[in-house]
C-alpha cells in the first residue's frame, strides 16, 4: 500500500508538519519574547521620557541664560525712561539674536512695584501706555523687592491667568530690583523642545507635558487617547512625583498601554513628561521580528524540503538507475552464464532440457516446455519441466491445435497471453493451472522451428522485465538449440559415413570361417573406431588352395576403410596371378605404390597361401607382426621368422616366401600389432611375453575357436574398461586331418550357362566353351552399400566398361537397366535394404562379353520360380523381367549366404528381337543421357 | 538443383505432367498428387512430358503404368514425349505403348491432337495416332 503513495506527496507533507511545528515554536517563543520585549519596551519608554525631561530642563536652561545676559545689559538696566526705546531695541535684538520669536510673546520690564515699564513688542508696550497691560506679576515676588529691594529673589517660571511668564528678576541702576517678565508661549516651546521625539512618536505613540497642578501643558497628538479629566492621571500623584516612573494601564478599547513618567523642573516650576504607548506596539514589533523570523524559517524549511525533494528525487533516482543496472547486470550475468551452460552440451536432448533448467533461474515459471516441429507440420513436446501433471509432459498437437504456439511460429514473435480464460487461442485442458502465458520462437536459421512455453499459475504473472529476459533467453536457447541441431546433423552425416565405410569393409571382410575341411579358421577383429585399419581375407583359389592374409592399414576411419576397399580389390585381382605370396606382395607394392605414396599411407600385410593336398603353408610377410605356430600338439610355440616393409613404404622391395610344412593338428596364430601394443591402465603392453605365456599354456588339443577366444579374453582382460588404442585383429588357423576330398571337375563350370540357356529357351543364345569362359578376364569389383540410389554407382561402372569394350549405345542401355534392376532387387529384397550389408557387383570383362554378378546376403531369397512381372497393385515387379529381357544371358543362384544374379551379353549381339520398332527408332534424335 | 519431384500444368482440357530427372519410387506421390489434381480439373487429355528425364527404372515405370491406367479408365487420352529409344523400347515390352501415344515432343503431340480429333473422337486408348507430318510420330501406331 505505501509503495502507492508518491514520494513527493510524502514529501510535501513533510514539509507541511515542519512548518506547523516551526510555528507552534515560533508562538510559543513569541510569548516568551513578547514578554520580554514589554519588559524592555517599557524600559526603553522610560529612558525616552526622562530624555526628554532633560532636554526640556536643558533648552529652559539656556533660555535662562539668555534672559540672564540680557538683564545684564545697560539699557535694561537703565531705569530712566529715555533709555527706554534702547532696552526695548536690545530685548529685540536679543529676542532675534536667539531666535525666539516663536516661542517669546512679549518681554516686559517691570519695576521694583511690579509696575510695567515698557515690553516688547510695541503691540504690548503701547498697551502700557494706554493702561491696558494684560497681566500682573505674581503678588510675593513684588511684595519682596518693595519691601526693600535687596531680597534675592530668583528666575522662575510662573503662571499667571493662563500665561507661563518666565521672570528673571535683576538689579537695576537704582538698585532696586526689577524685573524682566518674559512672556513665553510653552506649546510652541514643547513642539520645539519635543519636535524630534514628536516625529519619533509612531503607532498608538502619545506625548503629554503635565504641571503639577494637573493640567495639562502640551499634547503631541490631536486628539489625546487617555481622558485625563476622568482622572486617569492623578494630578497629586504626578505632584508627589520625583523620578521616573511607568505605569500600565488599560484604555477603553481594551488595549494595554505604557505610560512613562518623567518628572522635570523647571527653574521653580514642575512638570512631568508623560510617555504614552500601546503594548500592542511592543508586540507589532516582535510579532514583525517573529513574522520575519517565521518567514526566513519557513522559507528556510521551504529550501530546504525542495533541496531535500530534489536530493530524496535524485537519490530515488539514483537508486532506481543502480537497481535496474544491477537488475540489468544480473540479467546479463544470468544471460552469460545460461549462454555457456546451454552451449555446454551439443547433443539434442540434454541441450532442450537444459534450456528449462536454465530458464527456471532466471524466470521463475509455473511450467515451462518446449515444442518442436516435425517432419508432419505437428508440434511434438520435445521437453518439459514443472508442476505440470505428466500428461502434459509428452504429446502431439496437430495442425489445428495449440493456436497460441501456432501464432509464434507464423509470426516469429513472442505472444503474450495475461489471462488464459478469456483467450479464445487459449484451450486450456481440464485442471490445468496455467493462467498466463508466454510463447517464444526458437529459430534455427531465422526459421522458426518451434516454440518456448512458459506458464504461470497467476494472471498477468510475467513483468515487462520478464518478457524482456524471455526473449534474450529464447535468442540464446536458439542459438544452443542451432548448435545442437548442426552437431546432430553433422554426428548423423559422420554416422553415415562411416555406416557406408563399415559397410564397404564389412562387404570386404568375410563373414563366416568358409568351409575348408583341411583347414578351420577362427578370426575376429575389433576395431578401435567405428572403421577399423585391419583386414583379412580367405580367397579360395585354384586347385582348393586358399590365401590367408591379415592386413593393417596405416590409419584408421574412413580413409583406412577406402585404402582397404582398394588393397582388397588388388589383392584378389593378382591373387589370381601371382599364386607365390612374396611375389604377390612384390606385385601389390608395385601396383599399389603411387596410390600409397599420394595419400601418404601404407598397409602391412601378411599373405599366405594353403594348399590343402600338401599341408604347405607358403608364407610373406610385409610390416605385420611375425606369427607364431606350432606343428602339432606336441611341439613348442615359436614364432615364425620372416618380415619385411609394408606395402607402399618403399620402391623395389622384393618380399621372400618362406614354406612352413604343416601336421594335422597345427596351430597358427596370425594377429595384428594391436594385440601386442594393448595399453593396460598402467600404460603397459600386452606384449609378446604374455601371448607366448598364454600359447604355451593352451591345452594339447585346443581348437582354433578356443585359441582365438583365450587371446581376445586375456588381452580384453589386460586392458579392462579402457577402449583399445588400436584395431585389434586375431586368426587362428588349425589344420585338420581329413580325407582330401574329391576335386571338382573343371567341365562343370559351364552347366551354368546350359542352365541359363534352358530357361530362356524362348531367344538364342550363343554357347560358350568353357575355355573362353576361363579366358583371361579384367575384373572390376564394386560394393556398395544396401541403400537405394547406389545402384547408380554400379550402372555407371557398368557404362563405362562396356563403352570401353565398344557396345553400342543401345546394348549399354540394356546393360545400364539390367544392372541397375539386379542391384535394387538386391539392395531392397536380398539385404532388406540393412545399410550394415553391403552388395557386390563383380564386372568382368573378356574378349567378347562382359560378366555381371550381383551378390547379396539373402536376407531374403529370390523367388523361385519367378513371379509374373507388373502383377501387384502397385505395378512393381518389373525388374527381373527386365534382366530377362535385356541381358543375353541371366543365371540366378539362390543360397543361405546370398542371391547371385549373374548376367551376361555378348559383343556383336544385338538385341533386335524384342519387338522394338527400330526402323521408326532411327528416325529420332535420342536426347544425350 | 533438379527438382525430384511431378508437376503439373493446366491448359484447359489439356494436363501437363513433368515428370522430374529421376523417376523411381520416391516419385509415386508426387506423381499421384499432380495427377489428381490433373483429375480435379476434368482434363481430357494427359500429356507426360519426360525431356527432363534419364533415369526410370522398373519402380518409375510401374508408376507410369498405374497413372495411364487410372487415366485411360477415366477416358483421358495419354501422350508420351521426352523419352529416349532405350525407354521407349522399355515402356513397349511393358505395353505401355497399347494404352498411349509415344511421340517425339510437345509439338507432335499438338500436331497429333489435332489429327487425331479431327480424324477420330472414338479411339480413346490414344493407339490411334496416325502419322501427321514428316512422319515424326515413330511408335505408338506400329506397337498397338
Amino acid at each position: 500500500m505505501l509503495k502507492r503513495i508518491p514520494i513527493s506527496f510524502l514529501a510535501f507533507l513533510g514539509v507541511v508538519v515542519l512548518i506547523a511545528m516551526i510555528a507552534a515554536v515560533t508562538l510559543f517563543a513569541s510569548a516568551i519574547i513578547g514578554r520580554t520585549v514589554l519588559d524592555q519596551f517599557q524600559s526603553q519608554q522610560l529612558q525616552v521620557s526622562t530624555a526628554l525631561a532633560q532636554q526640556t530642563e536643558a533648552y529652559f536652561s539656556q533660555l535662562g541664560i539668555e534672559t540672564l545676559r540680557l538683564t545684564q545689559l545697560d539699557e535694561i538696566k537703565a531705569v530712566a525712561s529715555s533709555r527706554f526705546d534702547l532696552a526695548k531695541t536690545a530685548i529685540q535684538n536679543d529676542i532675534n539674536a536667539n531666535d525666539r520669536n516663536s516661542i517669546v510673546i512679549s518681554v516686559t520690564r517691570f519695576s521694583f512695584r511690579g509696575e510695567p515699564r515698557y515690553a516688547w513688542p510695541t503691540r504690548v508696550d503701547n498697551q502700557i501706555n494706554e493702561g491696558v497691560f494684560p497681566y500682573s506679576l505674581p503678588e510675593e515676588l513684588v511684595s519682596q523687592t518693595q519691601e526693600g529691594g535687596i531680597v534675592e529673589v530668583e528666575t522662575g517660571l510662573y503662571q499667571v491667568d493662563s500665561r507661563y511668564l518666565l521672570i528673571v528678576p535683576f538689579a537695576a541702576t537704582t538698585g532696586n530690583i526689577e524685573f524682566l517678565a518674559y512672556e513665553l508661549d510653552i506649546e510652541a516651546i514643547f513642539n520645539e523642545v519635543l519636535a524630534s521625539a514628536i516625529n519619533d512618536l509612531s503607532g498608538s505613540g502619545q506625548l503629554w507635558v503635565f504641571d503639577y497642578q494637573g493640567e495639562l501643558v502640551f499634547q503631541a497628538r490631536a486628539e489625546p487617547q487617555v481622558d485625563v479629566d476622568n482622572s486617569l492621571f492623578n494630578p497629586i500623584t504626578l505632584a508627589g512625583l520625583t523620578e521616573t516612573v511607568s505605569e500600565r494601564y488599560a484604555t477603553g478599547d481594551d488595549s494595554e498601554r505604557i505610560a512613562a513618567f518623567a518628572p522635570t523642573e523647571l527653574f521653580n516650576r514642575q512638570f512631568a513628561m508623560v510617555l504614552s504607548r500601546s503594548t500592542d506596539d511592543s508586540q507589532e514589533v516582535v510579532a514583525d521580528d517573529l513574522q520575519i523570523i517565521f518567514g526566513i524559517a519557513v522559507a528556510a524549511v521551504a529550501l530546504i524540503a525542495v533541496l531535500a525533494l530534489i536530493a530524496l528525487r535524485r537519490i530515488v533516482s539514483e537508486t532506481s538507475r543502480r537497481r535496474s543496472e544491477a537488475s540489468m547486470r544480473r540479467a546479463t550475468r544470468s544471460l552469460l552464464e545460461v549462454s555457456r551452460a546451454l552451449n555446454s552440451s551439443l547433443e539434442l536432448q540434454t541441450v532442450l532440457n537444459r534450456i528449462l533448467v536454465e530458464l527456471q533461474k532466471i524466470i521463475p515459471y509455473y511450467s515451462s516446455s518446449i515444442l518442436l516441429l516435425n517432419e508432419r507440420g505437428e508440434l511434438e513436446v520435445a521437453s518439459h519441466r514443472g508442476e505440470d501433471t505428466a500428461a502434459h509432459s509428452v504429446g502431439v498437437f496437430k495442425a489445428e491445435e495449440a493456436r497460441a504456439a501456432r501464432e509464434v511460429i507464423a509470426r516469429s514473435q513472442p505472444v503474450i497471453i495475461n489471462d488464459t480464460s478469456k483467450d479464445e487461442r487459449w484451450s486450456a485442458t481440464s485442471g490445468s493451472e496455467i493462467r498466463s502465458w508466454i510463447g517464444l520462437p526458437l529459430r534455427v536459421f531465422e526459421q522458426s522451428v518451434g516454440v518456448l512455453n512458459i506458464n504461470s499459475s497467476l494472471k498477468t504473472g510475467f513483468s515487462p522485465e520478464d518478457i524482456e529476459l524471455a526473449e534474450a533467453f529464447s535468442d540464446q536457447a536458439s542459438v544452443a538449440l542451432q548448435n545442437a541441431r548442426l552437431h546432430d546433423q553433422e554426428v548423423t552425416r559422420i554416422e553415415q559415413e562411416l555406416t557406408v565405410a563399415r559397410g564397404i569393409q564389412t562387404s570386404l571382410l568375410p563373414a563366416t570361417p568358409p568351409n575348408i575341411p583341411e583347414l578351420r579358421v577362427a578370426f575376429n577383429s575389433l576395431a578401435a573406431r567405428q572403421v577399423s585399419g585391419d583386414f583379412f581375407q580367405l580367397i579360395p583359389l585354384t586347385d582348393g588352395q586358399w590365401g590367408v592374409f591379415v592386413g593393417d592399414v596405416s590409419g584408421k576411419g574412413m580413409p583406412a576403410a577406402l585404402i582397404m576397399a582398394v588393397m582388397t580389390t588388388a589383392l584378389r585381382d593378382e591373387v589370381i596371378r601371382q599364386r607365390d605370396p612374396g611375389k604377390l606382395l612384390s606385385r601389390l607394392n608395385e601396383r599399389l605404390l603411387d596410390r600409397f605414396l599420394q595419400v601418404q599411407m601404407n598397409s602391412a600385410l601378411l599373405a599366405a597361401v594353403f594348399d590343402p593336398a600338401t599341408y604347405q603353408l607358403s608364407i610373406a610377410n610385409a610390416g605385420m607382426v611375425q606369427p607364431y605356430w606350432r606343428t602339432d600338439t606336441d611341439d613348442e610355440w615359436d614364432f615364425v621368422d620372416i618380415g619385411g616393409y609394408p606395402l607402399g613404404a618403399s620402391q623395389n622391395v622384393n618380399y621372400t616366401s618362406k614354406v612352413l610344412k604343416l601336421r594335422a593338428g597345427s596351430l597358427m596364430v596370425l594377429f595384428s600389432d594391436g594385440i601386442i601394443e594393448a595399453e593396460n591402465w598402467r600404460g603397459e603392453f600386452f606384449g609378446f611375453e604374455r601371448l607366448e605365456y598364454l600359447l604355451n599354456e593352451m591345452p594339447a588339443n585346443t581348437s582354433a575357436e578356443e585359441a582365438l577366444n583365450r587371446i581376445l579374453n586375456a588381452v580384453q582382460q589386460h586392458i579392462g574398461e579402457r577402449d583399445p588404442a588400436d584395431d585389434m585383429t586375431v586368426m587362428v588357423l588349425q589344420t585338420v586331418g581329413v580325407e582330401r576330398p574329391t576335386e571338382p571337375e573343371i567341365e562343370d563350370l559351364p552347366s551354368i550357362v546350359d542352365m541359363v540357356r534352358s530357361r530362356r529357351t524362348e531367344r538364342p543364345v550363343s554357347v560358350k566353351t568353357t575355355e573362353e569362359f576361363l579366358m583371361p578376364r579384367e575384373n572390376v569389383e564394386l560394393f556398395l552399400p544396401s541403400i537405394l540410389g547406389f545402384e547408380k554407382v554400379a550402372r555407371s561402372a557398368a557404362e563405362a566398361i562396356a563403352r570401353k569394350m565398344g557396345f553400342s549405345d543401345d546394348r549399354i542401355d540394356d546393360l545400364k537397366t539390367a544392372v541397375a534392376e539386379a542391384c535394387m532387387n538386391a539392395i531392397e529384397h536380398g539385404n532388406l535394404e540393412d545399410k550394415a550389408t553391403s552388395v557386390t557387383v563383380l564386372l568382368s570383362s573378356s574378349s567378347d562379353h562382359l560378366e555381371v554378378r550381383v551378390v547379396d546376403r539373402g536376407r531374403q531369397q529370390i523367388p523361385d520360380p519367378l513371379p509374373p512381372p507388373g502383377n501387384s497393385d502397385s505395378a512393381r515387379g518389373w525388374g527381373l523381367f527386365f534382366i530377362q529381357s535385356l541381358m543375353d544371358e541371366v543365371e540366378i543362384v539362390r543360397s543361405p549366404e546370398g542371391n547371385v544374379v549373374r548376367m551376361t551379353i555378348f559383343l556383336g549381339k544385338d538385341q533386335d528381337d524384342l519387338g522394338e520398332p527400330s526402323s521408326d527408332e532411327a528416325e529420332w534424335v535420342d536426347k544425350v543421357d | 538443383m533438379a527438382s525430384k519431384e511431378v508437376s503439373y500444368r493446366l491448359e484447359n482440357s489439356l494436363g501437363f505432367l513433368d515428370f522430374p530427372r529421376d523417376v523411381i519410387a520416391q516419385t509415386r506421390e508426387s506423381a499421384y498428387a499432380a495427377y489428381n489434381q490433373l483429375a480435379v480439373n476434368k482434363v481430357e487429355t494427359i500429356a507426360m512430358n519426360f525431356e527432363g528425364s534419364d533415369y526410370l527404372n522398373s519402380a518409375g515405370i510401374g508408376l507410369v503404368i498405374s497413372l495411364v491406367e487410372d487415366a485411360t479408365r477415366a477416358g483421358r487420352k495419354v501422350f508420351a514425349y521426352g523419352l529416349s529409344s532405350h525407354y521407349r523400347k522399355l515402356f513397349s515390352m511393358v505395353g505401355l505403348t497399347e494404352r498411349l501415344s509415344l511421340v517425339r515432343n510437345e509439338e507432335a503431340m499438338r500436331e497429333q491432337m489435332g489429327t487425331s480429333s479431327s480424324s477420330t473422337d472414338s479411339d480413346s486408348s490414344g493407339g490411334g495416332g496416325s502419322t501427321s507430318s514428316g512422319g515424326s510420330n515413330p511408335s505408338s501406331g506400329g506397337n498397338s
